[in-house]
């Protein structure tokens, strides 16, 4: 608890400590004052206390009283917290003498051993209001007050538009102000048309509604600045500007007779007025325009910029054109990078920062274009520096900015070109082919169609007689091959005949051996033959059993196989009769013949 | 003296040898963008020398470069005729056609715009080839119906035989019209900057008689024509048709047979 306490009791006081040492001392910026009249210059200190500071010599003033002080403490409390301020404001009092511009100087003073010093400040002694002008010649003074229930003339209230300058290059800035000056209280302020700035491009300057006092026109008025305004004439020659007009509401101030004394008591006018049509001759930027002015109009430097310093494939870098200087900054063309092939490039983006300087007299900052790109090939590039070309109206003349050029080196990138983008080959034909070369010897002066020669119809004739020929032949090979059973027969007659007519050359020899061997070869050969019988299995009983297959009835059968057996008989019996072998031989025919026979039916 | 005069002769026949051919000098002419000499040189050369289908582009070529696009198209089409392989023929005919005025509707039947482009695709002796191998096969496929003794391989032959003999017959028609195509003169090619095709083979007197107008470079069909000897304009008259549904009257001077 007591701690607590103990924190809070150093935060105060440091906190005091704080707004104690915040101490200045400065002039309350003076007015202009009309010849003539007192006035006053006051010096504030906050926040100290300090023996009062000698009074200034002012040129054309009479010193009348001073110093006097005033003091002013406030203390606030928000949320709890205090805050206090104190001041002395130290008052001297003169009298105007004789119009003219008069110099306040620096004054010092010291507080707690230290010494602050004001800022030097400059006003203004009007003269007098003419008596000629103004037919309405007031106590002399601060501006006349008219008759009251008077009429108000023009002169009385009025609204100027003015320019800072009476001439300029096109594009060159030039302030307007827009100023009222009335010799009444204003209650109410409406502009019902705002004057019009053809021509012109506005930036409009921040106005601080404060009243001074002019002289115009050999009178004194209350001014207060309505606008302030930035413009940059976009055309050549005499451009003027359009009176606005405006509702003012006016103060007077009307006697009335109230029995015994007089009073005043206000009364409220509605005056409608408007401004004059101030004008200004713009000239044109001098012709020829060279090579690559697009309007800049000021003085400017031109920087580059890379960003990254290693550039990578497919991924993206910026470089930024800096425009830097005063003039029409703000209203400037965003410059044209051409990027080498192989980069692909996005809308550059512009910034814009400007202010206002030289007291709203113009402008300056920087433009800067961000051209952003994605180079695609590796490889070395260039980037051309575009120079600048800008009007310097100071020095009447062009003058160009050379921008170096950047090189820059692309490297493979770790990212992957999310779709691979390839490059379209145009191979729509706008023009015919190129001609052949004529080749000698390639040409016929009659040209020939196999359709129509004889020739061609023939190597048709020739296939299709070879197919027939092919086929003619192929159908009697078929013939021939289905017969093969009806050869074999007719086979074994013929061997058989021939056998048996071997044989009966033996039997006529009377060689009776080589007879029997010869008759029992040709028989069972005829049977191999006839019966399709092979030799392996040639035996008595199969060929029966064939013979009966065959068709032979049993009687024959039994012949033919008699005769087999009397020929292997004979073979081992030496001596035979003639009959017997004649004999024999007629049966083995017979048996031949009656197998030959069994086929025919 | 003899070897002397064996010397001379031997020089004035080694002359032509070594000159360049007409159709040389032409393509010379073309290449130095002389392309009215080339145009006549081209022309001599056919005449002189003997067509070909590449001349015949080449002297397309030079027309179209003349600023002749009729005389373009008629040249292209007749480079195509002998050859209808050639394709740069057919790139430029495409190209020239789409500089010419009209753009007659295309209004050919699907199966014959097909079979078209099937003549088109070889020349007629490669079909006439063609057809006669298919023909060859058929033969075979004959033979293996004769002479297997599988069922299964006589079975193959004979349906490869029907289709055999369906292709046969396709490809010789299909050698026959590429042949007819490339010798019969009835497509024609406006020469003139435009004409007036009409109703009747005379003059169009009422706008009635008027049919459409026709530009340099269309390609009609004549499928008539009449001899009016009378007729101060014209002393003959083609029926033409431009499309299925056109059929009109044009002077026969203001068109070029191909």
């Amino acid at each position: 608890m007591y701690r607590n306490r103990f924190l809070l009791f150093i935060i105060l006081s440091l906190t005091f400590c704080a707004s104690v040492f915040a101490q200045t001392f400065s002039i309350v910026p003076p007015r202009n004052v009309v010849e003539g009249r007192n006035f006053n210059i006051t010096f504030r200190l906050s926040d100290g206390e300090a023996n009062p500071p000698s009074a200034p010599e002012l040129a054309g003033c009479t010193l009348l009283y001073g110093p006097s002080t005033s003091t002013m403490q406030s203390t606030q409390i928000i949320n709890g917290k205090m805050s206090s301020t104190y001041s002395i404001d130290y008052s001297f009092t003169y009298r105007a003498d004789t119009a003219g511009d008069v110099d306040v100087p620096a004054v010092s003073v010291s507080c707690n051993g230290k010494t602050f010093t004001s800022r030097p400040s400059h006003f203004k002694i009007l003269p007098g209001d003419n008596p000629q002008s103004s037919a309405q010649q007031g106590h002399g003074g601060i501006p006349s007050q008219p008759t009251p229930s008077g009429r108000i003339s023009d002169d009385d209230l009025l609204v100027r538009v003015s320019f800072s300058k009476s001439s300029v290059y096109e594009q060159e800035p030039v302030v307007a102000t827009i100023k009222v000056y009335t010799k009444y209280d204003i209650s109410s302020f409406l502009p019902t048309s705002q004057p019009a700035f053809e021509g012109f491009l506005m930036e409009e300057l921040p106005v601080t509604l404060e009243t001074s006092m002019e002289h115009y026109n050999g009178q004194n008025y209350h001014t207060a600045v309505l606008k302030k305004l930035l413009l940059y004439p976009q055309r050549s020659g005499k451009l003027s500007v359009n009176s606005g007009s405006y509702d003012v509401t006016i103060v007077q101030y009307e006697t009335v007779n109230m029995g015994f004394f007089r009073t005043q008591r206000p009364v409220e006018r509605q005056v409608t007025t408007s401004s004059n049509a101030a004008s200004i001759l713009v000239n044109a930027l001098p012709e020829p325009r060279p090579v690559g002015f697009s309007g800049a109009v000021g003085s400017f430097t031109v920087e580059t910029e890379l960003d990254p310093e290693i550039i990578r494939t497919n991924e993206a870098a910026v470089y930024t054109y800096i425009i830097k200087g005063r003039g029409n900054i703000k209203y400037l063309n965003e410059p044209t990078v051409q990027f080498p092939s192989g980069i692909d490039t996005y809308t550059p983006k512009t910034d814009i920062k400007a202010n206002i300087i030289g007291g709203g007299s113009n402008m300056s900052g920087s433009y800067r274009t961000n051209f952003t790109f994605v180079p695609q090939e590796i490889g070395n590039f260039t980037i051309e520096g575009v120079p600048f070309v800008y009007f310097n109206p100071e020095s009447r003349k062009y003058e160009t900015v050379d921008v170096p050029n950047t090189d820059i080196k692309v490297l493979k990138g770790n990212s992957v070109a999310s779709a691979v983008r390839q490059t379209d080959i145009d191979n729509s034909i706008d023009d015919i082919l190129h001609i052949k070369a004529i080749v000698p010897g390639n040409q016929h002066r009659e040209l020939s169609y196999h359709f129509q020669s004889g020739f061609y119809w023939m190597a048709y004739m020739l296939v299709a007689i070879i197919l027939i020929l092919l086929i003619v032949i192929y159908r009697r090979h078929i013939r021939l091959e289905a017969d093969v059973a009806g050869r074999k027969l007719a086979k074994a007659n013929r061997v058989a005949n021939k056998r048996l007519k071997e044989a009966r050359e033996y039997m006529n020899r009377h060689e009776n051996d080589k007879f029997y061997a010869s008759l029992a070869r040709t028989l069972w050969g005829y049977l191999s033959d006839k019966l399709s019988i092979s030799a392996s299995q040639l035996t008595r009983d199969n060929v029966s059993l064939k013979l009966e297959d065959y068709g032979l009835d049993g009687e024959k059968t039994h012949r033919v196989l008699n005769v087999l057996d009397e020929c292997e008989m004979a073979r081992f019996t030496p001596v035979h009769s003639d009959d017997e072998v004649s004999k024999i031989y007629a049966e083995a025919c017979e048996a031949i013949n009656s197998i030959e026979n069994v086929k025919k039916h | 003296m003899k070897n002397y005069i064996i010397a001379l002769l031997s020089i004035l026949l080694s002359i032509p040898t070594f000159s360049m051919t007409i159709g040389q000098q032409a393509d010379s002419a073309y290449n130095a963008e002389n392309y009215n000499l080339a145009i006549s040189l081209y022309k001599q050369s056919i005449k002189d020398e003997g067509k070909s289908s590449d001349i015949y582009y080449n002297l397309g070529n030079a027309c179209y470069r003349a600023d002749k696009l009729g005389d373009a198209v008629i040249n292209y089409e007749r480079a195509l005729r002998l050859n209808p392989t050639n394709n740069d023929a057919r790139e430029n005919l495409d190209f020239v056609k789409s500089r010419i005025q009209d753009k007659p509707e295309d209004d050919t039947a699907f199966l014959v715009a097909l079979h078209q482009s099937v003549v088109k695709g070889m020349t007629a002796n490669t079909w006439a080839w063609v057809a006669f191998f298919v023909f060859v096969l058929l033969m075979a496929a004959v033979a293996l119906y004769i002479f297997a003794t599988r069922v299964n391989l006589r079975k193959t032959g004979f349906f490869a035989g029907l289709v055999l003999l369906a292709l046969f017959l396709y490809f010789l028609f299909v050698s026959y019209d590429a042949s007819r195509m490339a010798t019969t003169h009835d497509d024609a090619v406006v020469i003139v900057p435009s004409t007036q095709l009409t109703s009747v083979p005379r003059a169009a007197k009422t706008s009635s008689d008027k049919v459409v107008t026709i530009h340099e470079g269309t390609k009609v069909e004549i499928i008539d024509s009449v001899a009016t000897p009378d007729d101060p304009v014209s002393p003959m008259w083609y029926n033409v048709k431009i499309n299925n549904n056109t059929k009109a009257w044009l002077r026969s001077a203001d068109v070029e047979r191909i």
